[in-house]
C-alpha cells in the first residue's frame, strides 16, 4: 500500500456500509480506517490524522452533529456526511457545522468517489479557496481581481449581488455552498432565511451565462441545500 | 343555512290574560267609565236601553280578564245599575215589573256574555300560543338540521328556546363525575350554577323526569330541569332559569320546553349516530386500504428484493463462469432493483405521512425551473435513455411552497411518463406561468389514458390495485402526487392529447411576488 495515498476514515455504525466503503477506496487506492461510534471515530481521527473523514449523522452513541462540531475545534479535515433524503435541514447545518460536503443515502460508488476527489483535490490545491484568481475553461473566463465576467469572449454585465453570488461559489468550486451561508455572506446576517433573494440571482445569472437548470454546465441546485460550482464536466 | 328560518317567526308567548288585583282595577275602572256614560245618556236614552252601556262594559271586561273578574263586572254593574238608575233612585228597591225584568236579564245576559267571551278569549290565546309553540319547534327543527356538531346544536336550541320561553334557558352537559355539569350552551344570559341547581340536574339526569324548582326533587333550584334522553343514551339536562321565581313554570313553559327537549335530543342523537357511521365508514376506508398497501407492499417491495437476491446468489455461486458481459448484467440488475425498492419506500413513506395528515409543509421560495430541473436530473439518472424535451420559462418564477415534496410529486409523473414512454419518443415538460398560475405539462407518447380511467390514475385504490404488476410501475406515484400538490394547494389532472399519448398536468398557485434585492 502507497504511504502517499490519501487515508479515509468512515466513521458509520453499519458494519455493511463500512464494508461496502471499504472494498471500494480501497479499489480507488485510498487507505482505510473504520470506526462504528463516535468515540472510536473521534479517536482515530486524533490519532491518525486521516486526509478526509466520511461521518454518518446517525450514530448511535452521538449525534452526527455533536462529533462534527467536537473534531472541528481541533481539526480541519475535510468531511464528507452521509445523510438520508427528507433531512434538507440537518444537511444545512451539518455543512453550517464544518462539513464540507455531503452525499444521500442511497449513494452510487461513483457519485461518493467524484465527491472525495473534490473535496482532497482542494486540500492539495490551496487550505483556502479564495485565493485562486482567475477561473477559465475555454468558454467561462473570471477574472476576480478586475471582477470581469467574460462568456465566449464577450463580456457579460453582472450586478453586484449576481457577481458576489458567483465569485462564491467559484471559491468553493466542486462543493456545495449551502444557502444560508450565501446569504448570510452577500446580504448580511438578517437575511439568512431570505431564499427568494438567491432564487432570483441564481436565475438571472443561468439567463446571463446561458445555463440550462435541467443540465447545467456551471450552476447546479442542490435542492434544499444550497448550489454547487461546476469547474469541471461531470463524468 | 339557517337564515331562511326568520327571527320574526318565534315571537313570545302571548302574555298571560290578567287576573290578579290589576284586573279588578281594570273592571272598576271599566265600571266607572261606564257610569259616567250612562250619566251622560241618562238625559237621552230610556233606563232599559242604559243596561247596553253596561253590557259593553262586561264584555270589554270579559275578553280581557277571567271568568270570575266578568262576574265582578257584571255584578258591579247591575247593582249600579239598580241603585243609579233604576226608579225609584239611589235605593236597591225598584217599582215597576218592567224594570225588574229589564235589571234581572241584564244580570243573566251580562253573566252568559262574560262566560262566552272570556271562552273565546281562552280559545284565540290558545290557538295563538299553539302557533308560536308551533313556529318556534318548526324553526328549532330546521335549524337543527342545518347544523352538525353537538355544540352548534345546543347553541341554537337554546337561543330559539329562550326567546319562545321567554327566560334564561340553557343546556347542561356531564362532566365525568356526578354533580360535575357545565353550562354547554345558554342563552340569553349565563347562569351560575349553585348546589340547588347542580343538585337538580342530578336528579333530573339519573330519575329521567323533570326536578328542580316547583318539584319535590332539589325544589330550591334556579331551574326547572328536563332531562335530553334518548333510550339509553343521556344528552343533559334543558334547564329554564329564575332568578325570583321557585315555582314550576306555567304549563304553556312546560310543554314548550318538552317540545325543544324532544327535538334537540333527536338532533343530537341523529349526530351522535351521522358520527359513529362516518369513523365506521373511515375506519372501513382505512382498513381497506391498509390491506391494499400490505399488499402492494409486500409484492413492490418483495420483487426488487427477489431480483437483487437472485442476482447476487447467481454472482456468488457461478462467477468464475459466468461470461463477463452476463456477470455485468447480473450487477447493474442489483444495483437497479436497489434504486427501485428505494423509490418504493419514499413513496411508501410519503404515502403514510399523506394519511396521517402528518405532513407538514416546509416552504421556502424557490424557482419552478429549479424543481423542475431537480425532478429532469433525477429522471435522467434513472433513465439515461430516455430523451426529455424541457421548456423552461426565461424569466425566474417564485414559488413559495415545499420544494422537496413539489419535486417528488414531478418526478412520479415523470417516472409514470417514462414508463409508458417508447424509449426513441422524448417526453416533453412544459414549464409555464401567468399571473396567478405555474402550470407545468408532461407530455408522453405512450398510449394514453381512455377517458373513463382519467381520473381513476389518481385513486390510491386503483393504483395499489394496478399497482407494479408491469415490470416497472410507479405504484403509489401519481395517488401520491396529486396528495403533495393538493397539500399545496395545487391540482394535477390527466388531460388527451392530439396524438394519442398522455398529458399530465400539475397547477400550482402562484404566491405575490415578494420584493427582491438582487
Amino acid at each position: 500500500m502507497n504511504a502517499a495515498s490519501p487515508r479515509i476514515l468512515v466513521i458509520d455504525d453499519e458494519p455493511q456500509i463500512r464494508r461496502f466503503l471499504d472494498i471500494g477506496l480501497r479499489a480507488e487506492g485510498y487507505q482505510v480506517l473504520q470506526a462504528a461510534n463516535a468515540e472510536e471515530g473521534l479517536a482515530l481521527a486524533a490519532t491518525q490524522a486521516p486526509d478526509l473523514v466520511i461521518l454518518d449523522l446517525g450514530l448511535p452513541d452521538r449525534e452526527g452533529h455533536e462529533v462534527l462540531r467536537e473534531l472541528r475545534q481541533w481539526s480541519r479535515v475535510p468531511v464528507l456526511m452521509l445523510s438520508v433524503r427528507d433531512a434538507e435541514s440537518e444537511k444545512v447545518r451539518a455543512l453550517d457545522l464544518g462539513a464540507n460536503d455531503y452525499v444521500t443515502k442511497p449513494f452510487g460508488i461513483q457519485e461518493l468517489m467524484a465527491r472525495l476527489r473534490a473535496l482532497l483535490r482542494d486540500r492539495l490545491v490551496a487550505e483556502d479557496p479564495e485565493t485562486a484568481p482567475l477561473y477559465d475553461d475555454g468558454r467561462l473566463r473570471i477574472d476576480r481581481l478586475r471582477r470581469e465576467v467574460h462568456l465566449d469572449g464577450v463580456e457579460v454585465a453582472l450586478t453586484r449581488k449576481e457577481y458576489a453570488v458567483l465569485s462564491m461559489l467559484l471559491a468553493h468550486a466542486g462543493r456545495v455552498v449551502p444557502q444560508p451561508l450565501l446569504l448570510r455572506k452577500i446580504w448580511g446576517p438578517t437575511h439568512a432565511q431570505d431564499t427568494h433573494y438567491l432564487r432570483i440571482v441564481i436565475a438571472r445569472l443561468r439567463q446571463k451565462l446561458g445555463d440550462d437548470a435541467a443540465a447545467p454546465r456551471w450552476l447546479k441546485t442542490e435542492p434544499g441545500v444550497g448550489y454547487r460550482f461546476i469547474d469541471a464536466p461531470q463524468t | 343555512m339557517s337564515a331562511h328560518a326568520s327571527d320574526a317567526v318565534t315571537e313570545p308567548l302571548p302574555s298571560r290574560r290578567r287576573s290578579g288585583l290589576g284586573a279588578y282595577a281594570y273592571a272598576t275602572l271599566a265600571t266607572a267609565l261606564a257610569f259616567v256614560l250612562a250619566f251622560v245618556a241618562d238625559r237621552y236614552l230610556s233606563v232599559a236601553n242604559l243596561a247596553l252601556i253596561f253590557l259593553t262594559a262586561v264584555l270589554a271586561v270579559a275578553v280581557r280578564t277571567r271568568m270570575r273578574v266578568a262576574v265582578y263586572t257584571a255584578v258591579l254593574c247591575f247593582l249600579g245599575y239598580n241603585f243609579f238608575f233604576t226608579p225609584p233612585r239611589y235605593t236597591f228597591t225598584i217599582d215597576s215589573a218592567d224594570d225588574v225584568l229589564t235589571v234581572g236579564l241584564f244580570l243573566v245576559v251580562a253573566l252568559v256574555c262574560s262566560r262566552l267571551a272570556t271562552q273565546l278569549a281562552d280559545k284565540v290565546a290558545s290557538l295563538r300560543a299553539a302557533q308560536v309553540r308551533a313556529s318556534a319547534l318548526l324553526e328549532l327543527g330546521q335549524r337543527l338540521t342545518a347544523d352538525r356538531d353537538e355544540a352548534a346544536l345546543h347553541a341554537v336550541t337554546v337561543e330559539i328556546a329562550a326567546r319562545a320561553l321567554q327566560t334564561t334557558t340553557a343546556v347542561l352537559v356531564r362532566e365525568g363525575e356526578p354533580s360535575a355539569w357545565r353550562v354547554a350552551a345558554s342563552a340569553p344570559h349565563t347562569p351560575t350554577l349553585n348546589p340547588y341547581d347542580l343538585a337538580a340536574a342530578d336528579f333530573c339526569d339519573r330519575l329521567a323526569a323533570p326536578a328542580g324548582r316547583g318539584t319535590q326533587r332539589a325544589g330550591r333550584a334556579h331551574a326547572w330541569m328536563i332531562p335530553l334522553h334518548a333510550d339509553a343514551r343521556r344528552h343533559g339536562v334543558l334547564a329554564l332559569f329564575d332568578a325570583e321565581s321557585r315555582d314550576l313554570p306555567d304549563s304553556d313553559q312546560r310543554h314548550l320546553a318538552e317540545a325543544f327537549a324532544r327535538t334537540i335530543t333527536q338532533a343530537l342523537e341523529r349526530t351522535r349516530l351521522a358520527e359513529a357511521l362516518e369513523k365506521a365508514r373511515v375506519e372501513g376506508e382505512t382498513e381497506r386500504l391498509r390491506n391494499a398497501l400490505l399488499s402492494s407492499v409486500s409484492h413492490d417491495l418483495r420483487s426488487p428484493l427477489v431480483s437483487m437476491i437472485g442476482a447476487a446468489g447467481t454472482l456468488s455461486s457461478y462467477e468464475t463462469q459466468l461470461p463477463p458481459e452476463e456477470r455485468r448484467q447480473l450487477l447493474d440488475a442489483i444495483v437497479e432493483e436497489g434504486e427501485r425498492l428505494d423509490r418504493y419506500i419514499q413513496n411508501l413513506l410519503d404515502m403514510t405521512r399523506l394519511g396521517h395528515g402528518e405532513l407538514t409543509l416546509r416552504r421556502d421560495w424557490i424557482d419552478a425551473a429549479e424543481i423542475a430541473a431537480a425532478a429532469i436530473e433525477r429522471l435522467r439518472r434513472l433513465h439515461p435513455q430516455q430523451r426529455i424535451d424541457a421548456q423552461l420559462p426565461r424569466e425566474p418564477v417564485l414559488l413559495y411552497v415545499h420544494p422537496a415534496l413539489v419535486e417528488q410529486a414531478l418526478f412520479n409523473i415523470l417516472e409514470n411518463a417514462a414508463h409508458v414512454s417508447p424509449p426513441e419518443a422524448p417526453i416533453h415538460v412544459h414549464v409555464a406561468a401567468d399571473e396567478d398560475e405555474l402550470r407545468i405539462d408532461v407530455t408522453d407518447h405512450g398510449p394514453g389514458i381512455p377517458e373513463a380511467e382519467r381520473e381513476r390514475i389518481f385513486d390510491t385504490f386503483y393504483s395499489v390495485a394496478r399497482g407494479d404488476r408491469g415490470p416497472r410501475g410507479t405504484g403509489l406515484g401519481l395517488s401520491i402526487c396529486r396528495g403533495l400538490i393538493g397539500a399545496h394547494g395545487g391540482r394535477v389532472e390527466a388531460l388527451p392529447t392530439a396524438h394519442g399519448g398522455c398529458l399530465l398536468r400539475m397547477t400550482l398557485p402562484r404566491p405575490e411576488p415578494p420584493e427582491v434585492d438582487a
